[in-house]
């Protein structure tokens, strides 16, 4: 059974551990002896990381079936040090080494413990070399693996844990990876007793995202057989950007074994949200205007491959404004979608504000809603501003043509007009100015009088302004012009003398065709 | 253990009480000791109050919870009431040098008197801890004029430290005080000690001040000249005077510190093994010891 420890006292330490790769390891050997022992041999190893000058253990000569030190003869086999000692002090054994020059750092050291061992232990019966650090005794904190003597009758069996560590890869967050399979064997002789497996559990940062999803192996408590072996099947949850790292620990009365987990989430294609326009903003609307509707365009415009997921879309709940979309759930890379905002009320009120809201997969997004609803005149005209030919008439006669003002706004509207321009004075409006009830139309003349000495050919123009202090987009030109075109006779088709001889004589045969006709009857 | 006497001065040294058995010691003070378990005891002293030779004792064979500064036995004083020895060997002295090592981080932060020298009846020189702040080592001298003159040294830290002082009676003494080997402290203006006498001297928890435990070793007092600091990591007194003209620290000395730890103090080095004084002695008492020999800054003159 082995037993890692290492001192937490100091963070200092530690992070001088890990950033300096200095790492000072005892590991004492787990050792099984039959049934009837008196002795135990225990190796044990140092390896010297760097960086350290001194380091001591203490073992106690007494725990379990171990009941003193039989022997430290050979306590120090190899070691590389100015210094080193494995003494029996009262019982406790202490090995230490000591490089004088704080400068010189340890090398690796080894060596065999003889222990005393309870004749009368049993099969099963053990007992732990429990190595301590000695305070004063190094210069960088050891880290140590206990040993343990065990008595067993005939063949051990001998856990086996494969492999020693897996890496699921990589992929995209959220997703699982694996199955991985770890296989847990008794490689103990035949004969050996079974290895009994009393827990499987995962431990370390992120043990809750592995979890063991099959396998032969039955539960988490169970015997394996000498010369056979099962199976656990891991996975890895992978819920984030990370790197995924546990043990998974088996723990047996033989011994206990890890196996080494790491695991990484990756993000993969990001989706952004676009709305476009990114306002709804209705302004002044008149209340015969309304409803009035905005569409406002969503797209996925992120990375190709991403998925915009839409989670909801919705209206802060002002009740001039509602909301329609055709959205889907998730839309796709380039995808588009609509969100049409409506604005409606019966009245004049306002200014109305809210918020479309929109949650995302990639954040929340909003776009302000305002309108007013306003009671205005709307103004338009016909013929529409801009170019009116009246047409052509023979001097001193008047040519004439309808408009109507129309207001399709709730309020009345009036409208002012006034002619300018070189022949100002031949042109005339009626009226020319006046007010447009809300919802109606009123109609005008425009009227040119061609000069009396004006001649074949003239052509006259002039400008009639229109607006309207009631509708501010109601301010336009148009374009008035007429000409003269005396009138010509009109030319009449006549027949050649020829012709005329010819239609007499054809109407004299007719004539006497007649007659002859009539007299036979 | 030895008592030094200046027998062809009229100002002879007076008392060096290190706690430990030894033969001269033994013959001379009548300790009780066992060379092999190191028996230590407190009946070298002409009193012991609320003490006995547990107290005296190498006080634990664990290296980590050594408690002495010099050779294997120290005193600890107990916290929470009146403990100290007394030293009688005194006879109306007109002049008086002392020093001793305490080791004071358990003491706790109340006051305490930690050594008094009488005349008999009245306290003429007291070194106090913890006053006036926690943490400070005063000696308070009396004079005619006043019962509490102070020199102080402020937060003298953890550890071991030295304490030394000189004191003589007559109408401008030179009294002075130095604390881990620190310059003397002197009074701005000479005190009027004139007509006092010292007549015994008493170390321990001696008002009963401290709560906790405090650690002495090393006591030396004399009537003329000043003992000085012990040297650190020098593990054997009786080495000759090396070519620095003092003795020096060597190698020999890192392995007697190197052997005290490893035989988790089973073999514990002579003299001064716990060279940074922090109380314990450790393998960096021996690394320190070797950085010192082998930059040729072993002599004992600038390692005490």
């Amino acid at each position: 059974m082995k037993f890692h420890k290492h001192l937490l006292l100091c963070a200092t330490a530690g992070l001088m551990l890990s950033t300096t790769g200095q790492a000072q390891e005892w590991v004492f050997e787990d050792v099984t002896v039959p049934v009837g022992s008196t002795t135990a041999s225990v190796n044990w190893t140092y390896t010297g990381g760097g960086g350290s000058s001194q380091n001591t253990v203490d073992i106690p000569g007494t725990n379990g079936i171990i009941t003193g030190i039989a022997d430290l003869s050979n306590c120090i086999l190899v070691e590389d040090a100015d210094n080193t000692s494995c003494l029996d002090n009262g019982g406790t054994i202490r090995i230490t080494m000591l490089n004088f020059d704080t400068a010189n750092e340890l090398g690796d050291a080894s060596g065999t413990i003889v222990f005393s061992i309870d004749p009368a232990a049993t099969d099963g019966q053990s007992g732990v070399v429990d190595a301590t650090e000695v305070a004063g005794g190094f210069d960088v904190v050891p880290t140590i693996t206990d040993g343990s003597v065990t008595v067993q009758a005939g063949p051990p069996a001998v856990l086996d844990v494969t492999p020693p560590s897996i890496d699921f890869g990589s992929g995209i967050s959220p997703t699982t990876l694996g199955p991985e399979t770890v296989t847990i064997a008794n490689t103990g002789s035949a004969g050996a007793p079974d290895v009994n497996v009393s827990n499987l559990a995962f431990s370390g940062a992120d043990a809750g995202q592995f979890s063991i999803t099959g396998g032969s192996c039955a539960g988490t408590a169970f015997a394996v057989a000498a010369g056979t072996s099962c199976t656990v099947d891991i996975e890895l949850a992978v819920n984030a950007v990370a790197t995924f790292n546990a043990d998974f620990d088996v723990t047996a009365d033989v011994a206990n074994a890890s196996v080494a987990l790491t695991g990484e989430g990756t993000a993969g294609p990001v989706a952004s949200f676009s709305i476009n326009p990114a306002t709804a903003a209705f302004g002044q609307v008149d209340l015969n205007d309304l409803p009035q509707s905005i569409v406002h365009t969503v797209t996925n415009d992120g990375d190709p491959g991403s998925t915009l997921e839409l989670t909801s879309v919705t209206l802060g709940g002002t009740p001039e404004f509602s909301l329609a979309t055709d959205c889907p759930a998730t839309l796709a890379q380039g995808v588009s979608c609509t969100v049409t905002v409506t604005f409606n009320t019966g009245a004049v009120g306002g200014p109305f504000a809210d918020t479309v809201t929109a949650v995302t997969n990639v954040g929340t997004f909003e776009v302000p809603v305002s309108g007013e609803a306003v009671a205005q005149a709307v103004l338009d005209v016909n013929p529409p501003f801009g170019p009116v030919d009246l047409g052509q008439g023979p001097a001193g006669s008047i040519i004439t043509a309808n408009g109507t003002f129309s207001n399709t706004g709730s309020a009345d509207g009036d409208v002012a007009c006034n002619i300018t321009g070189p022949d100002a004075a031949i042109f005339t409006a009626t009226p020319s100015a006046g007010t447009i009830p809300a919802g109606g139309t009123v109609g005008f003349e425009l009227a040119c009088r061609l000069p009396d000495g004006a001649e074949q050919g003239d052509v006259f123009t002039a400008d009639l302004n229109c607006s309207s202090p009631d509708d501010a987009a109601f301010d336009g030109v148009h374009n008035l012009s007429c000409g003269v075109q005396e009138f010509q006779s009109v030319p009449v088709p006549t027949m050649q003398p020829w012709a005329l001889v010819l239609f007499s004589m054809l109407m004299l045969i007719a004539g006497g065709i007649g007659i002859r006709f009539f007299r036979a009857g | 253990m030895k008592h030094e006497t200046s027998h062809g001065s009229s100002r002879s040294a007076l008392t060096v009480k290190s706690l430990i058995g030894g033969v001269a010691a033994a013959a001379l003070l009548g300790l009780s000791m066992n060379a092999q378990a190191q028996t230590c005891v407190v009946s070298n002293w002409s009193n012991a109050t609320s003490l006995t030779d547990a107290d005296a004792g190498t006080q634990n064979t664990l290296a980590s919870d050594n408690r002495r500064y010099g050779g294997p036995c120290g005193l600890r004083a107990p916290g929470g009431g009146v403990a100290y020895v007394t030293d009688e060997t005194p006879s109306a002295e007109g002049t008086y040098i002392a020093r001793f090592y305490a080791f004071l981080d358990n003491a706790g932060s109340d006051p305490a008197v930690i050594y008094e020298a009488t005349d008999g009846v009245d306290a003429r020189a007291q070194v106090w801890y913890n006053f006036p702040n926690a943490g400070d080592l005063t000696l308070r001298v009396a004079d005619n004029g006043a019962t509490d003159n102070d020199l102080t040294f402020s937060g003298v830290g953890s550890g071991w430290h030295s304490v030394e002082f000189v004191w003589e009676a007559a109408a401008s003494a030179d009294i002075r005080f130095a604390v881990n080997g620190a310059t003397d402290l002197e009074f701005g203006s000479a005190l009027d000690t004139s007509g006092f006498q010292i007549a015994d001297a008493s170390l321990g928890n001696v008002n009963g001040g401290a709560t906790g435990s405090m650690d002495f070793d090393a006591f030396d007092s004399r009537r003329i000249s000043r003992p000085g600091r012990l040297c650190r990591g020098l593990t054997d007194e009786g080495r000759p005077v090396g070519g620095s003209g003092f003795q020096e620290i060597n190698l020999s000395d890192a392995q007697a510190i190197f052997a005290e730890f490893a035989s988790n103090g089973g073999t514990p080095a002579g003299g001064i093994p716990d060279y940074d004084e922090n109380g314990f002695v450790q393998l960096a008492d021996a690394q320190a010891v070797f950085a010192a020999f082998a930059s040729a800054q072993n002599s004992c003159d600038i390692n005490s």
